[in-house]
């Protein structure tokens, strides 16, 4: 039982849930408002567990935390915090927020319900971009992993670090991952939409080319606008949903993998620099790609708009047979519409995501790098 | 009211130094008298004689401004061809100008040659200390600064012109349709080159008395021509906004007669005295217009669309000109601005030799270039604002009949995705906010510098007292 | 016209009847002049020769106590000179008249603004008339909620950070100690102040939203007209979001009504058809938009609209063209009179709103820097005692940063809520589909693109959230550039200090040269005492 979901959306929603990240039942479940009950007491008791679970690691007298000096004692309990507070936003959010997520697949189950029933294989294609982040990331971890402990002897420190640490990550890793799906199925609807504009417009330029066109055709053209108005409204809304449903955990989980990015780009100076015989900075080699994944899906949903925009302007209003006024109307509704409601992917308003905030994010890293190393090793140095 | 009445108000006395919508004659007959409430500037006042030969001379306001940058040669010294006109230079005033360049950057050439050659050693104690290297650097950055304005005043002359005439004609034509003189008063000019001219002196002066010995004459020429660029950099700046306030004026009066159709005003109208209360609280800071006939709008908006459209070409033209110049300027003014409050900082806090020497001279620098700085960033923010206030006013007009609502709807769709911005050559926009950038920016410098320099003093000092 | 004008009035109830309590304690600690007595009987802001004079007294007293505050418990301060280093000294010094500063510019312009803020409201109430001849009627009643709460809220913060720090770390033997109540003085007038225009803007805002609520009511009625034009009485039930053709009930679509259903009874569809529960008739979309972040009193709403959504279910007002131009016209107009007096109030306040914020910018960050400062035995200016507790830090730490950030915040949450009523506009053309509505929402709508309401503080920078990014980058690079500064200094001066206890006197200047080939056992001395700063 798939419902109209598909079934890889099924699966990968069902591993949502699973996470706790997915708030609402399924198409097919029964009794949804139990359901419901059930994943937010689930969704909640994650929270309190790993919570639970950071706390004794920040308050333990084990060697959770590097002992050998202040500085990286200070970092990894600044890694834990941040996780920390990735893991209370994500939970807080899918607890509160309940309401716009069922909106979103609400209106996502009523943009796509005239699509009949797909194959798997379509789907797959459909969704590969979703696919191979999820999939890449994961085995990309994994080879990580595997590889390192291989090579890297595990000593205390490491084994209690890494074996707390890795699930927070992965969690936010998914997180992120469920925000590229959520932004993936937007842009399909937009691309849906742009493709039947391109239609659209190509229909009307050879009608008025050819000056083949019937008589309702001014009506039909503009009836279709509307229609496509509706839908564009409709897509807006669900990009609104995202947004009242993601705000804060995106903030935080980017914030994290920003933070862990920082800490740990100054660890592997460090560790290079002293030659300590430790390489486990290599793990942040997936952090450096989830935010160009995020940012990429959110970007490839942004620039669609405009181009939406100029297939409507390219719609042939009038030419030498045929000029319809109320039509041109219609198109300046339409691009007023669109005018009003821009999809602008930022979180909680603090900066719009798209790739220049990846050159901000190098830029503030390569800062506070600078300032880091300008200054610790400067005394240290010369007496290693 | 009839539309055959002249609808001529007495201004208020706020509104004075404010030109005023006026309609001189419903059937646009052109006027040239001037109108009896148009007041004459005072700086129109005041000028001798010899400028009334033409009974209107163009750029009245800004005179004295002008008769300097033209006697440095960075304006053309133009021929004044009718009240609304100015033609190219004669050729003995173009070779005045060309000569005064040629000097201008032989002594450069020269004040270069000294700063690299010990001549110049008496005025810096040595090369060593940071701060000797900081006003070596300043005084390169003063001579980059200026150089760079003359080779591009020079470059920019018929461009110039171009501007002048096109807001000479734009004056024409205002005063034609609505007999209104759009003059204000420039004191700001003037008192900006006095207070400039009084700053370089003071610096001078300073410098002169901070040298020991006696001071070879290359040095007093070094000093003298340093002073006279920065003073005629920062007075080009002033210049400049000078220039953006007469742009500025233009747009507040298009402004002001938009304002006329807007939905409140032509309640007040209907209403008389008592509708009129929802713009009460405005009253203060515009002085309301008479709200005007909307049977003019078509008419007016015509002429206000073509009004604004040349303005905006103004603008830009403007900021063509002296682009690179602000870059540099602003370049040179954060340098200044950095190493001066560092300097400051250094001596106030260093313990027990306080030389007020010293301290005076940061403070004029400072004065100098802050002063300057939000001159600029105010001039350019207020224009700004009202170029792009047109579009916000045109859309309080609420007209009832469809012909009027397409023609502000044209306006309004034209200008929808039209940021008018003054760039520093495509760097970044210079309003407000530029000022605010450039402090943040100064205080993070300042932040890093005192704590390197007290991270060396902490290290040359602080074994002595433990081994007392 | 003027009976009309009355009756209205008293239809409409003023905003300021809700400032009440605020109005007392704010005139009783002189943050406005204005008169008491007018503002008890007649709710109006008026001019008032005596409580100017009141004003510039407090202002006096103020200033002096802070000195004499400032005089007395700098004492500490003198020895504090001469062995911090001098930065900190400056910026401590500094950042003790912050707050004055602060104080002295909320009082100065207040009084310069006595006359203005009066006429703000005034409009404000014009505004509100307005909306009551559209048939949207606002309750005043939230607002004062929230200025009890906010009230509250300062009261609560400052006594706390004010009796925490006064216990734990002033020496309370000596009566000169008492002095140190005065340390909260400028805090609390300045969050006295920012309550008026935060609740201002907060209530325009909520013009905002309800100018949107009314442009949805008319999409929602219309829909609703229309599936009863179509007698589809049944089809009247489902969710009116898609008109043109009304969904079917497949199971995929079921399982989400229910599940919608079960998250908020009555908010989509099935419970809103008839009964006008007024909450969420729109849309569910919609009204997820208007509760976002922001609690909305439901209880409100569902009063003011019931009566309306019962009268007009089976006629719409979009269907006639001509006769909702004017509703549309003016509630366009009603939008750009919220704009301008949006403008109009940032104006008032923009001064004490940079001054808010460069405290704000100022203080987090001294504290922040002071709190690392105290765990590293450093000593630190005396009026930041409260930096030595973590836990007093970290409530005068929320308190600051949440005036500053609620501020920015609801500006914010204003202007998108000004930029919502385009899109609004927008669904009544489409919903309505009709040649001469198109005409009229694409001309409006031209209009509202250009109103703006963006808020400044003095044109340095604009309060939205971007700069909130932007100062908290900044807050984040000075202290990691002053703690790596402290950090250094404090090792190099340990390091010296070593040598010279070793009596390597060739060190003494070029101890960073010389360290460079010093023994190994001097190494272990070093590095043992910098890695463990605290012991």
């Amino acid at each position: 039982m798939s419902g109209h979901l598909g079934q890889v959306l099924q699966f990968h929603l069902r591993l949502y849930q699973l996470l706790g990240f997915h708030g609402i039942a399924l198409p097919g479940d029964k009794s949804p408002g139990r359901m419901r009950r059930r994943l937010r007491a689930w969704a909640l008791f994650l929270l309190v567990s790993l919570s639970a679970l950071v706390l004794w690691c920040l308050t333990s007298n084990d060697d959770f935390l590097y002992r050998g000096d202040m500085f990286g004692y200070a970092n990894d309990a600044l890694k834990y915090v941040f996780a920390e507070l990735a893991v209370v936003a994500i939970y807080v959010d899918t607890l509160t927020s309940q309401r716009h997520v069922a909106n979103f697949w609400w209106l996502h189950a009523k943009l796509t319900q005239r699509v009949g029933a797909v194959s798997l294989r379509s789907e797959l294609r459909q969704y590969r971009r979703y696919l191979i982040c999820l999939y890449g990331m994961m085995m990309f971890e994994l080879l990580l992993h595997l590889g390192l402990w291989q090579i890297q002897p595990l000593t205390h420190h490491m084994a209690l670090f890494w074996m707390t640490y890795e699930p927070l990550v992965c969690l936010t890793y998914m997180r992120n991952v469920q925000f590229v799906l959520h932004m993936e199925l937007l842009r399909e609807q937009l691309a849906h939409l742009e493709r039947e504009m391109v239609l659209l417009a190509q229909y009307s330029k050879f009608a008025c080319e050819t000056g083949r066109s019937f008589p309702g055709f001014e009506a039909f053209l503009r009836r279709s606008l509307l229609q496509k108005q509706r839908i564009y409204s409709d897509v807006y809304d669900m990009f609104r949903c995202f947004q009242g449903a993601f705000n804060f955990s995106i903030l935080a989980v980017m914030l994290t993998i920003n933070i862990r990015i920082a800490v740990d780009c100054y660890f592997m100076y460090y560790t290079i620099y002293n030659s300590i015989a430790n390489i486990d900075y290599y793990l942040i080699l997936p952090a450096l790609l989830e935010i160009p994944a995020f940012i990429y899906a959110s970007q490839s949903c942004m620039v669609i708009v405009p181009r939406i925009a100029h297939q409507l302007h390219s719609i042939v209003t009038d030419s030498g047979c045929c000029s319809f006024p109320d039509l041109s109307q219609q198109i300046q509704n339409f691009s007023l519409q669109l005018l009003h409601q821009p999809v602008r992917i930022d979180c909680l308003g603090l900066t719009i995501m798209d790739c220049s905030l990846l050159t901000r994010i190098a830029c503030s890293v390569g800062t506070y790098m600078i300032y880091t190393i300008q200054f610790i090793p400067k005394f240290k140095a010369p007496y290693m | 009211m009839s539309p055959n009445t002249w609808v001529i108000e007495m201004p208020s006395q706020k509104s004075c130094s404010h030109p005023y919508p006026r309609r001189i004659s419903p059937y646009r007959t052109p006027s040239l008298n001037r109108d009896a409430f148009t007041r004459d500037s005072p700086a129109a006042a005041t000028s001798g004689p010899s400028t009334r030969s033409h009974n209107h001379p163009v750029f009245e306001d800004i005179r004295t401004i002008l008769s300097v940058l033209k006697a440095s040669g960075l304006m053309p010294i133009y021929e004044q061809v009718s009240n609304y006109e100015v033609g190219p230079p004669t050729k003995t005033n173009e070779f005045y100008s060309f000569f005064v360049r040629g000097v201008v950057h032989a002594l450069t050439i020269f004040n270069v040659y000294s700063l690299f050659t010990p001549i110049s050693a008496q005025l810096f104690y040595s090369y060593r200390e940071t701060d000797n290297v900081n006003q070596w650097i300043e005084l390169l950055l003063c001579i980059l600064t200026y150089t760079l304005t003359v080779f591009v005043c020079a470059r920019n002359t018929k461009s110039m012109l171009r501007i002048m005439n096109e807001i000479l004609q734009l004056d024409e034509e205002v005063r034609k349709q609505f007999g209104a003189n759009l003059n204000q008063n420039f004191g700001f000019s003037v008192k900006f080159l006095v207070g400039i001219a009084a700053c370089q002196t003071y610096i001078i002066v300073l410098k002169i008395y901070a040298v020991d010995g006696v001071i070879t004459p290359p040095s007093y020429i070094l000093l003298a021509f340093y002073a006279v660029q920065n003073g005629l950099t920062a007075t080009y700046i002033v210049f400049a906004s000078a220039l953006l306030r007469i742009v500025y004026i233009r747009f507040h009066f298009i402004n002001q007669l938009l304002n006329g159709y807007t939905y409140g005003q032509q309640q007040k109208r209907k209403g008389g005295g008592g509708g009129g209360r929802r713009h009460r609280g405005n009253g203060q800071h515009h002085p309301t217009p008479n709200p005007a006939i909307m049977e003019h709008f078509p008419e007016d908006s015509l002429f206000i669309y073509r009004m604004h459209n040349k303005l905006l070409r103004i603008y830009k033209g403007i900021n063509d000109c002296c682009n690179l110049i602000l870059v540099s300027f602003l370049g040179y003014s954060f340098y200044t601005v950095t190493t001066n409050c560092y300097n400051l900082f250094v001596q106030i806090t260093a313990k027990g030799m306080v030389s007020p020497n010293i301290l005076q001279w940061c403070f004029a620098w400072l004065c100098l270039h802050v002063s300057l700085l939000a001159l600029l960033s105010r001039s350019c923010g207020l224009t700004t604002r009202e170029a792009n206030a047109t579009s916000q006013i045109l859309s309080r007009v609420y007209a009832s009949s469809r012909e009027y609502q397409n023609i502000i709807d044209k306006f309004l769709t034209k200008s929808i995705k039209q940021e008018v911005q003054f760039t520093a050559y495509g760097f970044f926009a210079i309003d407000n906010s530029t000022l605010f950038k450039i402090f943040s920016a100064v205080t993070t410098y300042l932040v890093i510098l005192i704590q390197f320099k007290q991270l060396e003093d902490s290290k040359v000092e602080d074994p002595e007292p433990d081994q007392t | 016209m003027a009976r009309e004008q009355s009756s209205e009035a008293a239809a409409v109830q003023p905003l300021l009847e809700q400032f009440q309590q605020l109005f007392f304690i704010s005139k009783i600690v002189g943050i406005l002049p204005q008169d008491l007595d007018k503002f008890r009987s007649r709710n109006v802001l008026e001019k008032s020769r005596n409580g100017m004079i009141y004003m510039l007294v407090t202002l006096v007293v103020y200033v002096l106590l802070y000195n004499v505050l400032i005089y007395s418990f700098g004492e500490e301060d003198r020895t504090l000179k001469a062995s911090q280093s001098t930065l900190t000294f400056v910026i401590g010094l500094f950042l003790t008249y912050i707050g004055l500063i602060m104080m002295g510019t909320d009082q100065l312009t207040a009084l310069r603004n006595q006359g203005r803020i009066g006429e703000l409201y005034e409009r404000i109430r014009h505004v509100d008339e307005r909306l009551y001849q559209e048939k949207c009627v606002l309750d005043n009643s939230t607002i004062g909620r929230r200025i009890r709460i906010m009230l509250g809220m300062t009261i609560i913060f400052e006594l706390s950070i004010l009796l925490a720090t006064y216990i734990k770390l002033v020496d309370y033997t000596q009566w000169m100690s008492v002095l140190w109540l005065v340390s909260a003085i400028p805090t609390f007038i300045n969050t006295l102040d920012k309550i008026w225009f935060a609740v201002s803007l907060y209530a325009l805002k909520e013009r905002f939203e309800a100018i949107n609520a009314t442009l949805e009511e008319l999409v929602a009625t219309h829909e609703k007209f229309k599936l009863w034009l179509r007698g589809d009485q049944e089809a009247a039930a489902a969710p009116p979001l898609d008109s043109s053709q009304p969904p079917q009930y497949d199971s995929n679509l079921e399982y989400l009504y229910k599940e919608l259903g079960g998250l908020d009874m009555g908010s989509i569809g099935k419970g809103s058809s008839m009964s006008g529960s007024g909450k969420n008739k729109v849309a569910p979309v919609a009204h997820s938009m208007n509760s976002f972040g922001e609690p909305i009193d439901p209880s409100d709403k569902a009063g003011n609209r019931n009566p309306m959504a019962s009268n007009m279910v089976h006629e719409s007002e979009l269907g006639n063209a001509a006769k909702v131009e004017e509703k549309l016209n003016n509630l366009c107009q009603v939008h750009d009179e919220i704009c301008e007096i949006g403008k109009a109030m940032n104006e008032l306040w923009s001064y004490p709103i940079l001054s808010l914020m460069a405290y704000g910018f100022l203080i987090f960050t001294a504290q922040l820097y002071f709190l690392y400062c105290a765990t590293q035995f450093q000593s630190i200016p005396s009026l930041f005692r409260s930096a030595k507790n973590p836990l007093i830090t970290v409530i005068a730490l929320s308190y600051t940063s949440g005036k500053c950030v609620y501020l920015i915040y609801l500006s914010w949450k204003t202007s998108l809520a000004s930029k919502r009523t385009g899109i609004s506009l927008h669904k009544c053309g489409v919903v309505a589909d009709d040649n001469l509505l198109y005409e009229i929402v694409n001309h409006l709508s031209l209009k509202l693109l250009n109103h703006s309401v963006d808020f400044s503080a003095c044109g340095f920078f604009t309060l939205d959230m971007e700069t909130l990014y932007g100062v908290s980058g900044g807050i984040t690079s000075y202290l990691i550039i002053l703690i790596q500064f402290n950090l250094a200094a404090q090792q190099a001066k340990e390091a010296i200090q070593t040598f010279s206890s070793l009596n390597d006197t060739a060190g003494l200047v070029g101890a960073a040269t010389d360290m460079y080939n010093s023994s190994s056992t001097l190494h272990d001395l070093v590095t043992t005492t910098m890695l463990t700063p605290t012991g």
